[in-house]
């Protein structure tokens, strides 16, 4: 019995051994097997999978073009701010980003100089932290059989709403930064560039950052721009805004910028300038393709090397500017102030001086005068975007007018003696008494009723003198004969500036002879101060009617100053007038007589000048419903000219609307800024002419290209 | 056996080793390659761990077989207790990571001490089963039932205090072990059998209730929700859609796409493979050097449990202890090399347990070549045995 069991005893490992042995090969059996399904059965899909590549192109954003004077001072330039900027591989996942977030806390700090952090967090990124920190215990907070019946992003919001608020108060102020980041860092699309942090960025830190690159997956260290304006307000709202990057490519116009290879959160011109020349500005970005292979990128190539944007010369002197900003503003100023109550609806004083020869607007300037702030604003856009009814400037497009549709010559004559026609209130001249007027007479004394006879013969009634009282033939085709030729000269049409949504004024629909009168006169339709500048450059320019253009040139970029010339934009006819050259003289001459000549409305303004300047004045009467509903009666005082009256090389116009009718006559302000203006820029050309003689062996290629300008 | 040659020389289990170490040094420098890897030196950490490892093997050759016997509940105790340190140990010094509390985290230097356990353990059972078989003799159902009962405190103890940590998979590793040793210590067939059916029967209901009653098995025995996830995940791979199966896509295409030759050195494309030079190791093989090599690396373990078997079988009639030592061994190399292998080709879930004398790791290596000393002594004695007889 103990001899058998012995037996046994020894036999028995041996076999079980085997068992052992046995269970180990089975095992490594299915080992091999399985790995030679894995292997060789499938290895070529895995291997095709893995060579499966995706090709991606990412889009580097480049500076944006700056913006110079016709001086080639800078007026728009790009300030450089350090920026920490993600650009996420393709699948990372959020726990990579709360990898990069915790290295990059060690040395950015989302807080400002007061310790404040810059941004904001909701309790729900610091919960997604929270979650990313504890991911087992989060999700331990469902049981199986609900996450069973949720999909996963019930899941998640579910586990969010299962955090507690005590778990989530307790962070430290490290913890924070990290949380703080990782926003930041979430918000990015994949290759896609998305910035971290761009203000307050220190030099150390922007140094630490780029030193660590290589700890920091996806991370860079670049420098982000924002557009400087060294001369302040001056002309800053004409050159208009960009968007900046959570506003992106304009919403309206979506189709447009994407065609044309823009990222939606690009920043575009969005107003003015900006927006007119994107297309120069923006530049080309710089096109790096990335070929990734199951969501890593294993080759970059860049396919479009980048370049910044082109520069703008402007045709604008910003000296000059400068000065007819400040002359507006103090004589608006000194108008409100002095009658505060006859001015007490006056806001905007309007003027744009241009060169009539080339178009080049050499300033545009507007000034609003806000009651409620007691605050002055830069608003030349308005010079192009208000329409205002004139009054006589336009005299000289009826002299034109009558000429052309023949119903004056050269010299004809009209008693000025007030007109009634009907029962309508008898339109008279601004004064009484001008006796028998010319052409000439006319425009030198400001002739209302000549204009009305114009205008009553164009329309087919050809009494002379109208029998007052009775009703006057008309045709209404004369209104359109009419418009015809004031659009000849810029009147009612756009001027072709190079600025968006150009304003043409408000065409009357009513046809009466009363009112063809009225237009005949300026206060009919109305017109922009540009408009009015179009239309006093092409009678000083002999006809020719010349686009206002606030390019000059367009250059290169270059880091270290002003770059070659890309493109010079020249100066663009957009028709001459219809009339002989001998009758628009007439009207140069009417002119000139206005501002030089004895009895001339505006001689006692323009007499000494050396500059030899013409012009016509105007006064519109201009009715309006104040807040209260009362019927106010303002008059609009405008001015338009130019000079040297022989070689014109500036024309200018100034508009000032709804100034008290009693107070206009002790302070006609259009005449003031007139003269002002144009003293400014005769006395900077001096100024610059005496400069040049002092140093002339310095003369720069750009001081002698201004030269031949002019 | 010739005279003329140390004791000392196992040239089979040298050279064992040295292939062994080959493939881990060339596996490692492959994963140091990734992306994720770059600036890390885990070679030289790991030739460093190894050469640690093999000083370790050589201190305890100065021991005999009856030393490490009578010293074996003493080391076993010392296990146990490390394991309690472990667990009221501070923050500072045991950190938890991915929510386990498994290691002693130093600074420079991370040690598990759940790893060293398990040599311990199976030092200590080797000298139980062994002093039980030498007490009884002539054994009989009591006798089996005591030794069943003893092999499963000693198994036990340390597992609740692992569970605590808490680590599933490791348990499981011992749980492993001590059915082996179960099976191998020679306690009757009706015993094993009717414990293997209780074994089934108790796990089989438990995995149904929690399986259908997951709220009622968290309140009752506390297993943890990602636990009965993981479980759910292995009954129904598709339903998963966590990180789990983003490593486990990642170790298939990467280990699918070495095919039969692999890629060679240095030529990884699955960059992103996480934890690649520890528990991912075999994918790294799989791409590197195909399914010739990684079916030699298989083949390698087979070997080395090959002879652990015959050591054992040699051993037994001179000393029972190193017979159990050779098998506690046998099984712990076995059950990490198909678990870790298993995982990497989807028989098997995925656990962190790392493949022996291949993944990078300094408790893993310096606790398995703790563990390859004990053998080497063993098949050492057994040729001092030998040349004893001979004399």
């Amino acid at each position: 019995m103990v001899e058998k069991k012995k037996k046994k005893k020894k036999a028995q490992l041996p076999f079980r051994l085997n068992i052992l042995f046995f269970i180990v090969f089975l095992m490594f059996s299915v080992l091999i097997v399985q790995l030679g399904v894995v292997q060789i059965l499938n290895g070529e899909d895995f291997q095709k999978e893995i060579d499966r590549t995706i090709k991606d192109t990412t889009k580097i954003p480049v500076p944006r073009g700056k913006m110079y004077d016709r001086n080639y001072n800078v007026i728009v330039d790009n300030a450089p701010l350090y920026a920490i900027t993600y650009t996420p591989p393709k699948g990372v996942q959020a726990k990579d980003r709360l990898d990069v977030a915790v290295k990059l806390s060690e040395f950015i700090s989302m807080k400002d100089e007061d310790g404040e952090f810059i941004n904001r967090i909701t309790d729900r990124d610091k919960k997604d932290y929270w979650y990313l920190l504890n991911e087992e215990e989060a999700k331990s907070r469902i049981t199986v059989e609900e996450a069973a019946e949720m999909d996963s992003g019930e899941e998640y919001s579910t586990i969010m709403s299962r955090i507690t608020d005590e778990e989530i108060s307790n962070f430290t102020e490290e913890e924070l930064e990290v949380i703080h980041i990782k926003k930041e860092l979430d918000k990015a699309f994949s290759l896609t560039p998305q910035i971290v942090k761009n203000v307050n960025v220190t030099p150390e830190e922007y140094a630490k950052v780029a030193e660590h690159l290589d700890e920091l997956p996806g991370i860079n260290a670049t420098t982000d721009w924002d557009r400087d304006f060294p001369y302040g307000d001056t002309l800053q709202n004409l050159i208009g805004k960009i968007t900046d990057q959570s506003e992106g490519i304009l919403a309206d116009n979506e189709d447009y910028y994407l065609t044309r290879g823009y990222s939606r959160n690009d920043r575009v011109g969005r107003s003015g300038l900006e927006l007119q020349y994107e297309e120069l500005l923006r530049g080309r970005k710089e096109q790096i393709q990335y070929t990734t292979k199951k969501g890593k990128v294993i080759d970059s190539e860049t396919v479009v090397e980048g370049k910044s944007g082109k520069d703008l010369v402007l045709t604008v002197d910003m000296e000059l500017q400068k000065q007819v900003d400040e002359i507006l503003r103090e004589e608006l100023k000194t108008a409100i102030e002095k009658h505060p109550q006859g001015n007490r609806y006056m806001d905007d004083a309007l003027a744009v001086m241009m060169n009539p020869k080339t178009g080049e607007i050499l300033a545009i300037s507007g000034q609003r005068y806000d009651r409620k702030e007691n605050d002055f604003k830069n608003v030349s856009f308005r010079t192009i975007y208000d329409a205002h009814q004139p009054g006589s400037v336009v005299k000289g497009a009826t002299i034109l007018a009558g000429y052309e549709s023949g119903v004056i010559k050269p010299g004809s004559s009209f008693r000025d003696s007030p007109i009634r026609i009907g029962g309508d209130e008898p339109k008279g001249s601004w004064t009484t008494g001008l006796g028998v007027l010319n052409d000439y007479g006319a425009l030198r004394r400001s002739s209302n009723v000549y204009m009305f006879y114009v205008a009553l013969k164009m329309g087919g009634e050809n009494r002379y003198p109208f029998p007052n009282g009775e009703t006057a033939r008309f045709n209404p085709d004369a209104f359109r004969e009419m418009r015809n030729y004031f659009a000849q000269l810029g009147l009612g049409v756009k001027t072709g500036i190079d600025y968006p949504n150009e304003a043409t004024g408000v065409k009357g629909t009513l046809l009466k002879a009363g009112l063809l009168m009225d237009y005949a006169i300026g206060q009919y339709d109305t017109f922009t101060t540009l408009q009015l500048a179009q239309y006093v450059s092409t009678i000083a320019n002999d006809g020719y009617r010349v686009r206002p253009r606030l390019l000059k040139e367009v250059r290169e970029p270059d880091s270290t100053g002003l770059g070659s010339i890309y493109q010079s934009v020249n100066a663009e006819s957009l028709n001459r007038v219809d009339m002989d050259q001998s009758l628009v003289e007439r009207v140069q001459e009417g002119f000139r007589q206005v501002f030089q000549t004895q009895g001339g409305t505006a001689y006692s303004y323009f007499k000494d000048k050396e500059y030899n300047p013409a012009g016509k004045t105007g006064t519109a009467e201009y009715e309006f419903t104040d807040e209260d509903g009362n019927m106010v009666y303002t008059l609009n005082l405008t001015l338009v000219g130019y000079a040297p009256f022989d070689d014109p090389e500036v024309a200018f116009a100034v508009v000032v609307p709804k100034t008290g009718r009693g107070v206009s006559q002790q302070h006609p302000i259009n005449n003031v800024i007139g003269t002002r203006i144009l003293d400014a820029y005769f006395e900077l050309k001096e100024q610059r002419a005496g400069n040049n003689q002092d140093d002339e062996t310095e003369e720069t290629d750009e001081e002698s290209d201004q030269n031949n300008d002019e | 056996m010739t005279n003329n040659k140390s004791h000392y020389i196992q040239s089979d289990f040298i050279l064992l080793l040295l292939l062994f170490i080959g493939v881990s040094l060339l596996a490692i420098y492959n994963a140091e390659q990734l992306p994720q890897n770059v600036g890390q030196n885990y070679v030289i950490k790991q030739i460093v761990w190894f050469s640690a490892g093999i000083f370790l093997v050589s201190i305890i050759q100065f021991f005999d077989l009856e030393q490490l016997y009578k010293a074996s509940i003493y080391i076993y105790g010392f296990g146990v207790l490390v394991l309690i340190v472990l667990l009221i140990s501070p923050e500072s010094i045991a950190a938890e990571i991915r929510g386990t509390k498994s290691w002693f985290t130093l600074p420079g230097l991370s040690i598990q001490p759940a790893e060293f356990t398990k040599i311990t353990t199976i030092l200590f059972l080797a000298a139980a089963i062994s002093q039980h078989k030498g007490k009884y003799e002539v054994p009989t159902i009591p006798s089996d039932i005591f030794l069943l009962l003893k092999i499963g405190v000693i198994t036990a103890i340390p597992i609740v205090f692992i569970l605590m940590q808490p680590d599933f998979g490791t348990s499981m590793v011992y749980v492993f072990i001590a059915g082996m040793m179960v099976l191998l210590s020679g306690i009757d067939w009706k015993i094993i059998g009717g414990l293997v059916l209780t074994v089934a029967a108790l796990a089989v209901s438990t995995l149904l209730f929690i399986v259908n009653f997951p709220e009622l098995a968290e309140d009752t025995i506390g297993i943890a929700p990602y636990q009965i996830n993981r479980l759910m995940t292995w009954f129904d791979p598709s339903q998963n859609a966590s990180g789990d199966t983003y490593q486990f896509d990642l170790s298939m295409l990467a280990l699918g796409s070495g095919q039969l030759t692999g890629k060679g050195l240095n030529n990884l494309q699955v960059v992103q493979l996480p934890d690649a030079h520890t528990d991912f190791i075999f994918s790294i093989i799989g791409e590197s050097f195909g399914f010739i090599g990684s079916a030699l690396v298989i083949l390698l373990y087979f070997i080395m449990l090959y002879r652990l078997v015959t050591l054992g079988l040699k051993s037994f009639e001179n000393s029972q202890f190193g017979s159990y030592i050779s098998f506690g061994f046998l099984s712990l190399l076995l059950i990490h090399a198909f678990q870790n292998i298993g995982m990497t080709i989807g028989i098997m879930p995925i656990t962190g347990i790392p493949l022996l004398l291949i993944s990078y790791g300094g408790s893993s290596v310096l606790s398995t070549m703790i563990g390859f000393g004990l053998v080497y002594r063993v098949a050492v004695e057994i040729d001092i045995q030998n040349d004893y007889l001979f004399k």
